[in-house]
């Protein structure tokens, strides 16, 4: 039988000790033939190898276990290892990568052998949409969000980090957007126009052409006399106009 | 499994609650026998009111005309009010007397004071009238008669009226009552499911310790019992943590050393950690679990991440009226896009609002820490 090469990487030294230990015990065909205890190293290690098996940690600084299995070269398995189960249940989903769940136990990693023999003896193996699915799981780790999330702020000497949920609202001022918190105002460069295409639509709406308000903050919407729309925002005493060409979204509420 | 555990648990102490309220609340209303009222001077004057509207009615009605005694106005009102002002004065002496006796002895001594109010209110209107005595009991229409029938009639309606009246109030009193009670139980619920969600673990952590644990028995038992030192350290600290409304910061720092040396296991020489908090401020009192999240953040989105690792430090500053605590880190930093902490982090702006009651100076700011990661300061007043 052909020997089978197999690379660990997870950045917990203790875990590849032991993980290896087993794996010799379970599966005395297959060497070992590099550890790396992170993602940068890992996808190093897996392109000079060329391993035939990948044991990879989801979660690993520099790069993701995931974002490693992307890079593998060739026909090389990967089987993630993870305290997350709700990438392993993904992964199990798609049927073409098998996964352990962390604690690893010795009886869950023979089953794991055994899938990996029966998969390694069929040809069909790695599927050939191994990489859609990959792509698929890539995206549930990342933890990037899709809208802006953060806005810095000078604030005297430092940097200040506003998360957009604490934002109330943003107004066009001259050269500038006022950015309101509960307590303070800040002033930055980005305009109302890059601010609206940036944000979540959903979490901050757009009332007037130089305003956009974050929607959990309104407290109330008052209606003139004249039929204009004013928002009040929750703990703060002053209100916001809403342009008649906006006012359509507080019809009816 | 432990927060289906804890999700269960919850759920048996509400319902146990919810059952036991809506048990007493039958057996408070449903036994709903007539309830004699508590007489009382503006009830004497409700009486005085009725008596003399019903003396005029009788008058104009004409019925007086068949009567020997009160055929004209006068006469009619001082007779019913000075019986009506006599039984009175008899029931509330009775039922004031014979207090804590069985609902039908209390119907007894009522109707006999009627007729003792009836007897006296009579000789009363003889005294002031000055009319013959014969009238008491002699001749058809005499006013005793007349005055316990009366009383028996007219003040039975007012009382039964009074009766009803109080049993309306009491029964309201004790709607009001329980659902003051069901406030205060949800308020409860809710507030225990804050601190057992404070409480939580979670899961990742629970399982890589566990897992490290696992790998390390074999390997490295000593580092394995370390480990499991630290680990029940943890679990014991929050656990004591979850049962109180403020801790002291000596002990909120204790449950983070607990925290960050078990992450040390693991990370081995990628993190560093530093806890520099004054004598002065140790003692000081904060919500549970203010401060740990910060550096659960500052490992998962800044060290954890980051190849080489790096240091937390976290210092404890009196900064004029307030004190500060600051977590740093010098892990990869939030880019503009990085999600996953909000939440937490609004929940940690409540939290401090709540707790220095909506005074501005109990805050959380974020900055970005030189020459990387994040440094996050909660500003408490002293005061509080």
């Amino acid at each position: 039988m052909k020997q089978i090469r197999a690379i660990i990487a997870d950045d917990e030294e203790a875990l590849r000790h032991s993980l290896k230990r087993k794996l010799a015990a379970l599966w005395p065909d297959m060497i070992i033939c590099g550890e790396a205890g992170d993602g940068v190293a890992a996808l190093k290690l897996a392109q000079t190898v060329v391993p035939d098996i990948a044991f990879l940690d989801i979660k690993m600084p520099g790069l993701s276990g995931i974002e490693v299995a992307r890079g593998l070269p060739g026909a090389c398995l990967p089987v993630f290892i993870t305290a997350h189960d709700e990438f392993a249940v993904k992964a199990f989903e798609a049927g073409a990568i098998d996964y352990l769940l962390k604690p690893v136990i010795d009886s869950r990693l023979e089953k794991t052998v055994q899938r990996l023999k029966t998969r390694m003896a069929d040809p069909s193996f790695p599927p050939h949409n191994i990489h859609e699915i990959l792509d698929a799981l890539a995206l549930a780790a990342r933890n990037t969000h899709e809208h802006l999330q953060w806005i810095k702020v000078q604030h005297k000497d430092s940097i200040r980090l506003l998360s957009v949920n604490e934002i109330y609202y943003f107004k066009a001022a001259d050269k500038y957007t006022v950015v309101r918190t509960r307590d303070k105002e800040f002033l930055i460069k980005k305009t109302i126009k890059e601010l609206a295409a940036e944000l979540s639509p959903d979490q901050f709406w757009q009332i007037h052409r130089a305003t956009l308000v974050n929607v959990a903050t309104i407290d109330m919407v008052i209606r003139s006399l004249t039929g204009s729309h004013e928002l009040r925002l929750k703990g703060l005493h002053e209100t916001l106009a809403v342009s008649r060409s906006f006012s359509h979204m507080f019809k009816q509420m | 499994m432990y927060k289906g555990k804890i999700e269960q648990s919850l759920f048996t102490m509400h319902y146990t609650a919810v059952t036991k309220h809506t048990d007493s609340l039958s057996v408070k209303l449903s036994p709903a026998p007539w309830l004699i009222c508590k007489f009382t001077f503006p009830k004497l004057l409700i009486f005085l009111v009725y008596t003399n509207v019903l003396a005029i009615v009788l008058y104009l009605s004409g019925f007086n005309k068949y009567v020997e005694f009160g055929k004209n106005l006068s006469d009619s009102i001082i007779f019913s009010n000075s019986v009506a002002i006599s039984a009175f004065v008899c029931v509330y002496l009775s039922t004031n007397t014979f207090k804590s006796v069985q609902r039908v002895v209390q119907v007894l001594l009522i109707l006999i004071s009627l007729v003792f109010g009836a007897i006296s209110g009579s000789i009363i209107v003889l005294i002031i009238r000055g009319t013959e005595h014969t009238l008491l009991l002699g001749g058809h229409n005499n006013l005793i008669i007349r005055a316990i029938v009366g009383n028996f009639i007219f003040g039975g309606v007012m009382i039964f009226f009074f009766a009803s009246r109080a049993r309306i109030d009491e029964a309201k009193r004790i709607v009001l009552e329980e659902r003051m009670k069901l406030l205060d139980m949800k308020n409860l619920t809710i507030e225990t499911e804050l601190r057992l969600l404070q409480a939580q673990i979670e899961p990742h952590f629970l399982f890589n310790t566990l897992s490290n644990v696992m790998s390390l028995i074999d390997t490295n038992p000593d580092k394995a019992k370390k480990m499991m030192e630290y680990f029940s350290d943890f679990l014991r600290a929050s656990l004591h943590i979850a049962r109180e409304k403020t801790v002291t910061i000596a002990q909120e720092m204790e449950l983070i050393r607990s925290y960050l040396d078990i992450h040390r296991v693991r990370m081995g020489n990628r993190l560093s950690y530093t806890i520099d908090i004054p004598e002065s401020l140790l003692a000081y009192r904060i919500p549970p679990l203010l401060i740990q999240p910060l550096v659960e953040n500052s490992l998962r989105h800044g060290l954890e991440p980051k190849i080489e690792g790096g240091e937390i430090a976290i210092k404890g500053e009196p900064e004029g009226s307030v004190f500060a605590i600051t977590i740093a880190d010098s892990g990869i930093g939030v880019s503009e896009n990085t999600g996953g902490n909000g939440i937490g982090l609004e929940n940690i702006r409540k939290r401090i609002q709540m707790f220095c009651n909506g005074d501005g100076d109990g805050r959380l700011i974020l900055e970005k820490n030189k020459p990387s990661g994040v440094k996050a300061i909660i500003e408490i007043p002293y005061s509080l």
